[in-house]
């Protein structure tokens, strides 16, 4: 395993590879400062671009853009009291009064810090689980891993929003889009409405960016294009801040393993992740006046679990194939159009690959927080900048992606027609990601169930394996629904202000 | 299904327009299901399975869900969930979302004339007047914006609809 890791070292730091980590670092710089879009918007941005690329590349360049997304989204949390993206919603509660006396620069240097740190851990986390992946992987057949993924998209679905019914919808009519085009068992085209675009089913692409892009856009300017109408300065304090995170080394590292323990749960990640930090650091805290005031603790701690998840969450993605969250529902896809197909294959031959995910989060954490350090003046303007005058530059880019896909009109049309249905969905209530996850598990569950009824018939419902999961999925759904069905309904999110990029939910 | 109550719209979080296109969206879905479990009876064995499975939970999960919209139980409220502000016009809003997807979707039958280049051009000039740009920055930005995405179509390979009225013109 260490030939392996340092193997893959030696291969991510040749210059072509390094570019690439470093592009996609910039990119998830910029998209996680551009108030109004997040992680997922920037990966199904840059998924058109990996399709001709070698896989260490396309790898580095898409976990270089999700790893500093996190540490980017905080400007507009501390400046402008707005979260930049749903991880970052808790962030505000303490960041945004620390920047209205004056201490933003404090603020936001032990944030990027905290998310440094946090990331650097939930890279040692992923590490840490790779020697017990092994065994654990190669004990589970096709049954097991079908009631898995059962499992999965069950808590996806019912964890994911504050209304499991719809989120079951939601992730049912993913599977149900994943069934348009050819059947994988027998070649028949199936409601493909005599189209010759739908031959080959929806592109994921174009249904990604319709689904979490496009509805940003029509969210912010359909409220006439104002992310928020007062702003604080910068400040002071950026060595303050940098003090504040030294001298809360344990705060840091248990919010971060508390980070990567909930993101490698599905479902749950950017939703709840700096809630129930926040909530946990206010509980544990004995002097607890300050909080909401601008207490720093309030801002290290979501920040150094919401970059963490991501080395959780990477957990089940590249062990099993199950992606937990909305963002490595499109990291999973995108190995695989690249020739990587994560799962038990992975772990086995190609560990190499696994610690260029590892050395990835790890390097570009490292160059996310050193450019959010030394760019801040900069990069500050551009989180200023007016949503209307991003967006037609943004939708040009989008839809050049999306056509990109399978080079046909019916990309665009298929992005639209996802942009709106992703629009109502997120007024409503209805939550996004598990329709995503769905989408790209529905090959993937409909070879396993073809295998398993052809091999077992029913019987493969009576395999231990097969009891102990389902068992586990279905007290999971019914006590997640439980507790949701006796929570006292609040008309207002926590900070009383919508997520403008309310992506990955 | 019982009868709809003003009790049982007001216990609902969201705005009545909302919640009537919530109720629209959830039946829309449960008749796409039963007409997947329909049409899905004509495919062969091996393509069968699986859509029928998708579809009969489907129409199960749709039906418990419209229930739950009706009766005003879902969607309830929470933190990082995606209700609405309530102080926005939401007559307003769905007004404007659909004046901009009205305008994007003009944008596309445009790149489907008149090839992606030049759709592109006056789509970005015409945004940007739209939100008080003077007519000098709107054509600087989209000739800018046109010619990068020239180059990268020459340097990268990338492919751009030409459009087919161009393409007979021409």
């Amino acid at each position: 395993m260490l030939d392996a890791a340092i193997s893959a070292l030696g291969i991510l730091l040749s210059p072509q590879h390094f570019g690439y980590l470093l592009a996609g670092t910039a990119v998830g710089l910029i998209i996680g400062i551009l108030p109004g879009l997040g992680g997922m918007v920037g990966l199904a941005l840059l998924m058109p671009l990996t399709y001709g690329l070698d896989p260490v590349s396309g790898i580095a360049m898409l976990i270089g853009l999700t790893s500093v997304t996190t540490v980017a989204d905080t400007y507009t949390s501390v400046l402008m009291g707005v979260p930049g993206s749903a991880a970052s919603q808790a962030t505000v509660m303490d960041g945004y009064p620390m920047a209205q006396r004056g201490e933003g620069a404090r603020a936001l240097s032990a944030s990027f810090l905290a998310s440094m740190f946090g990331g650097l851990i939930g890279a040692l986390v992923l590490t840490v689980t790779l020697p017990f992946a092994v065994p654990m992987v190669l004990a589970l057949g096709t049954p097991e891993l079908l009631m898995l993924t059962f499992l999965a998209l069950g808590m996806v679905a019912v964890l994911s929003g504050q209304n499991p019914y719809l989120g079951m919808l939601s992730a049912i009519s993913g599977l149900a889009i994943g069934t348009i085009g050819s059947a994988p068992s027998s070649g028949t085209f199936r409601f493909t409405f005599g189209t010759d675009y739908l031959l080959d089913g929806v592109t994921l692409t174009s249904l990604a960016m319709g689904l979490f892009a496009i509805p940003e856009m029509i969210a912010v300017l359909s409220r006439g294009g104002a992310i928020a109408e007062e702003r604080a300065e910068i400040g002071r304090g950026w060595l303050q801040g940098i003090r504040d995170v030294l001298s809360h080394k344990l705060l840091v590292f248990r919010h971060a393993l508390i980070g990567a323990l909930i993101g490698f749960l599905p479902g749950l990640g950017n939703s709840i992740i700096d809630w129930v930090n926040y909530g946990i650091v206010v509980k544990t805290a004995k002097d607890k006046s300050q909080f909401g005031r601008g207490d720093i603790r309030g801002v290290i701690a979501p920040e150094s679990a919401t970059n963490a998840k991501e080395g959780g969450a990477l957990i089940p993605t590249l062990m099993f194939g199950i992606p937990g969250s909305g963002s490595m529902a499109l990291l999973l896809a995108a190995m695989v159009i690249m020739g990587v197909e994560p799962g038990p294959t992975l772990i086995v031959s190609h560990m190499d690959l696994v610690f260029v995910v590892v050395w990835s989060i790890a390097i570009a954490n490292i160059i996310g927080t050193a450019v959010a350090f030394s760019l801040s003046g900069p990069i500050t303007k551009l989180a200023f900048m007016p949503f209307s005058k991003v967006m037609p530059i943004l939708l040009l880019l989008i839809s050049l992606g999306s056509f990109q896909s399978s080079q046909h009109m019916g990309d665009l049309a298929v992005l639209l027609l996802f942009g709106v249905v992703g629009w109502v969905m997120r007024r409503t209530g209805i939550p996004r990601a598990p329709l995503l996850i769905g989408f790209v598990l529905s090959g993937l569950i409909e070879q396993y169930l073809w295998q398993v009824m052809s091999r077992y018939g029913f019987e493969w419902l009576q395999r231990p394996g097969v009891i102990v999961i389902g068992t586990l999925a279905v007290a999971a759904v019914g006590l997640s629904i439980y507790s949701k069905s006796r929570t006292k309904p609040r008309p207002e999110t926590g900070t009383g202000q919508e997520s403008v990029g309310g992506v990955g939910r | 299904m019982s009868r709809e109550t003003p009790q049982r719209a007001s216990r609902s979080l969201l705005p009545v327009w909302d919640r009537n296109v919530l109720l629209g969206l959830v039946t829309f879905g449960l008749l796409v299901f039963i007409a997947m479990w329909l049409t899905s009876a004509g495919f062969m064995p091996g393509a069968r399975m699986y859509p029928r499975f998708v579809a009969g939970v489907g129409v199960l999960v749709a039906a418990l869900a419209l229930w739950r919209v009706w009766t005003g139980k879902e969607p309830r409220g929470g933190a990082g969930h995606e209700l609405p502000g309530r102080d926005e016009s939401v007559r307003d809003v769905y007004t404007r979302a659909l004046k901009l997807v009205a305008s994007i979707a003009l944008y596309y039958l445009g790149i489907l004339l008149f090839g992606f280049v030049l759709a592109t051009a006056v789509y970005l000039v015409a945004f940007a007047r739209r939100y008080g740009e003077s007519w000098l920055r709107s054509v600087v930005v989209a000739a800018v914006c046109v010619t990068l995405v020239y180059v990268l179509d020459k340097t990268i390979d990338l492919f751009l609809p030409k459009g087919l009225l161009l393409s007979a013109l021409f």
